[in-house]
């Protein structure tokens, strides 16, 4: 234990004390049972704080729910000696505040936002400003308790100026306590279940006494409130303390839900089940698991992620070597023993599903990788092509105008020189020729150009058998475009070759992000697909764009051969 | 009197050949240009009969360059025609001519 705490615990216990003695020895009756309440109320902040205290050292709610016992002794005006009986003069209605802004710091003991600052730095002025004021004008004697300590602050008497602070400072205090009520209802509105559990018993005392207390305010303004009232504000005050301990309790009779994991993990299901299992077993939605894979984190799906900074986190950690890490509602730090317990009752389910997410990991990387190599082969094509159009097709090309143009000067006289000409022009021509198809093989312009459609289009008009096609102009990815292209294009060559077909339709059709090709033909059917390196080849450009490529041939019916894949 | 013509392409050698070629065929060479800029330039500026350009140079597209120009142009690529065909169909210039098989004659017989 701290040196605060202890000295917290032995000044609250003389105060209490001396509530007690300062009570008995009044010389006023006092009913016993108010004087049992307003020992036991105190007590029941002490204690709680000192527990809370002792619990959770990090926290400051232990030493401000302390302070609201101290206070709740101190406000006493029971004294009937001088010193004592000023103090209390001056410190009347400060365990209210301090409690109110115990509740708004509840659980961690910080206050969120300036309009919960605002709220209690008006609490302690309205209370400690408007006490200081009123002191000052305040004799008890003259207000007929001749018993009570003399008012050292006392400079002149007037009831008048004494009821105008009492006024407004109730008037300030109802509008305070309808804003904490306020604050307090939105607080529960947005809480996590475990928040809840720990917020929840608190928020009920709060909200009945402070509403309590808020009519009795209120009544005792324009007259005399009832008795029920004023006790029910006092008994909610002195249940706050108690609620919280039981926040705590609540928290630990999750506990069960223990069991229940320990059979749910015990089958090493899937990345996703063991989340959604943590997540019920501490009963927040919200519970994210990630896994520490090669010193970074991945999701459940294995792709690299960041800790939310925001969040509150638990490292799971096996032998000093972490594998795991939950980001988590922060009011699960209420009880931190729970989280461990889970953390270590899940560590085989969790490393489990580490090596599954880590498994899943490399086969995207693999995958995109693929897809990866496919891009890059399909750049370099168009570049070869560009290559041959720009250089040695340009080349020949000139070549060819020249001849002409010789040709043109040899005149008709020399027809040797003409033959020849002649000759390695029609060569020439063939050349180019064959360039073309060399350069269209390796990859059209015309699908850089003008796309699919147009690719498929001039394929169509090369091909031996009537094609038609039906496929919108609409760009697409280039990688889908030219799988599409090189696959309808093996499908038409296999057609010429085989199928014995007088009509073959190509269809592209895009629908819920996949983009389908169709290559059907009315030929003689029979084809086996796993026969040939063409189709095996475009199967594997097909798949690695994560599509699909299938072929159905009945004897008969004809060939169809359908592609897909992915297209946002 | 003879027709004038601008040429335009981005390689140097397939543009000399083509001069010599048109202007032995009887065509007057007013000018070359090998970008799509200075084809708009050239073009407002030397006013030719006609504008052979190329359907590709290196900063745009031989298409687009034609709707920018009021002087008639003929096309020409050393693409086939089969794959230029549906752009040529919407395309403002008056016709196209294969680089194969370009001559003063084809360019002249494009002309009104």
């Amino acid at each position: 234990m701290s040196r605060g705490w202890i000295v917290t615990a032995i000044a609250g216990a003389v105060f209490a004390v001396a509530d007690l003695l300062v009570s008995v020895f009044w010389p006023y009756p006092v009913p016993t049972i108010q004087i049992v309440l307003h020992v036991a109320v105190g007590i029941a902040w002490l204690g709680a704080g000192l527990v809370a205290w002792a619990r959770h050292p990090e926290l400051r709610i232990g030493p401000l729910m302390a302070a609201v016992g101290i206070a709740w002794y101190w406000e006493l005006a029971w004294w009937t000696s001088a010193f004592p009986s000023t103090l209390a003069y001056l410190l009347e209605d400060l365990p209210l505040v301090v409690a109110v802004h115990a509740i708004l710091a509840f659980p961690s003991g910080r206050l969120r936002g300036r309009l919960e600052r605002t709220l209690v730095i008006a609490a302690y002025a309205t209370a400690l400003g408007g006490n200081l004021l009123a002191a000052l004008v305040t004799d008890p004697a003259a207000d007929g308790c001749e018993q009570c300590g003399r008012n050292l602050l006392l400079i002149t008497p007037d009831a008048s100026i004494a009821d105008a602070v009492a006024r407004a400072q109730a008037i300030i205090a109802i509008v305070i306590g309808i804003v904490v009520v306020g604050v307090f209802a939105r607080r529960w509105k947005t809480a996590s279940p475990p928040a809840r559990a720990v917020l929840g018993p608190v928020a009920w005392a709060a909200i009945v006494g402070g509403t309590a207390k808020v009519i009795d305010v209120c009544v005792d303004t324009i007259g005399s409130s009832p008795r029920w009232l004023y006790w029910i504000a006092w008994l909610s005050f002195g249940f706050i303390p108690l609620a919280f301990l039981f926040g705590l309790l609540r928290a630990r009779l999750r506990r069960g839900a223990m069991t229940g994991l320990m059979v749910e993990l015990a089958e090493l299901p899937p990345p996703q089940r063991v989340r959604d299992a943590l997540a019920h077993a501490l009963g927040d939605p919200s519970l994210r698991l990630v896994f520490w894979v090669d010193d970074h984190y991945v999701d459940l799906e294995g792709h690299p992620t960041e800790l939310d900074s925001s969040r509150a986190t638990t490292l799971l950690e096996y032998g000093g070597e972490r594998f795991a890490a939950l980001e988590h509602d922060p009011f699960l730090y209420e009880d931190r023993e729970l989280l461990e317990a889970v953390g270590a009752a899940a560590r085989l389910a969790v490393e489990n599903s580490r090596l599954q997410a880590q498994l899943r990991a490399q086969l995207a990387e693999v995958r995109a990788s693929r897809a990866r190599i496919v891009a890059a082969g399909d750049a370099e094509r168009r570049r070869l092509e560009r290559d041959l159009h720009d250089g040695a097709q340009q080349r020949l090309l000139g070549i060819r105008l020249a001849l002409r143009l010789a040709r043109t000067r040899v005149g008709h006289d020399d027809a040797e020189v003409q033959e020849l000409l002649g000759e390695a022009d029609a060569e020439l021509m063939t050349g180019l020729d064959e360039l073309r198809a060399l350069a269209r093989g390796i990859h059209p312009a015309v699908l850089t150009d003008e796309g699919l459609a147009a690719a498929l289009g001039s394929l169509a008009r090369r091909a031996p058998v009537p094609v038609t096609i039906s496929a919108s102009k609409e760009r697409l990815a280039a990688p889908v475009e030219a799988a599409a292209y090189f696959v309808a294009s093996e499908a038409l060559a296999n057609v010429a070759k085989h199928a014995q077909a007088s009509n073959v339709t190509i269809t592209v059709t895009r629908a819920d992000g996949w983009v389908r090709l169709e290559v059907a033909d009315d030929g003689i059917g029979g084809a086996d697909a796993s026969r040939g390196s063409g189709l095996s080849g475009l199967r594997d450009r097909v798949e690695a764009l994560d599509g699909n490529l299938d072929v159905t041939s009945a004897p008969a019916v004809g060939t169809t051969l359908r592609a897909e894949f992915p297209c946002a | 009197m003879s027709h004038t013509i601008l040429i335009v392409d981005d390689h140097a050698s397939f543009r000399g050949f083509a001069r010599r070629l048109l202007e032995a065929g009887g065509l007057t060479v007013v000018g070359e240009a090998e970008t799509a800029q200075q084809a708009i330039a050239s073009a407002r500026e030397l006013a030719p009969d006609v504008v052979l350009l190329d359907v590709k140079l290196p900063d745009g597209d031989g298409f687009r360059v034609a709707e920018q120009i009021a002087t008639p142009v003929v096309l020409t690529s050393s693409h086939e025609l089969d794959d230029l065909r549906t752009r040529l169909e919407r395309s403002s210039a008056r016709g196209f001519i294969p680089k194969d098989d370009l001559t003063a004659e084809a360019v002249v017989a494009l002309l009104p």
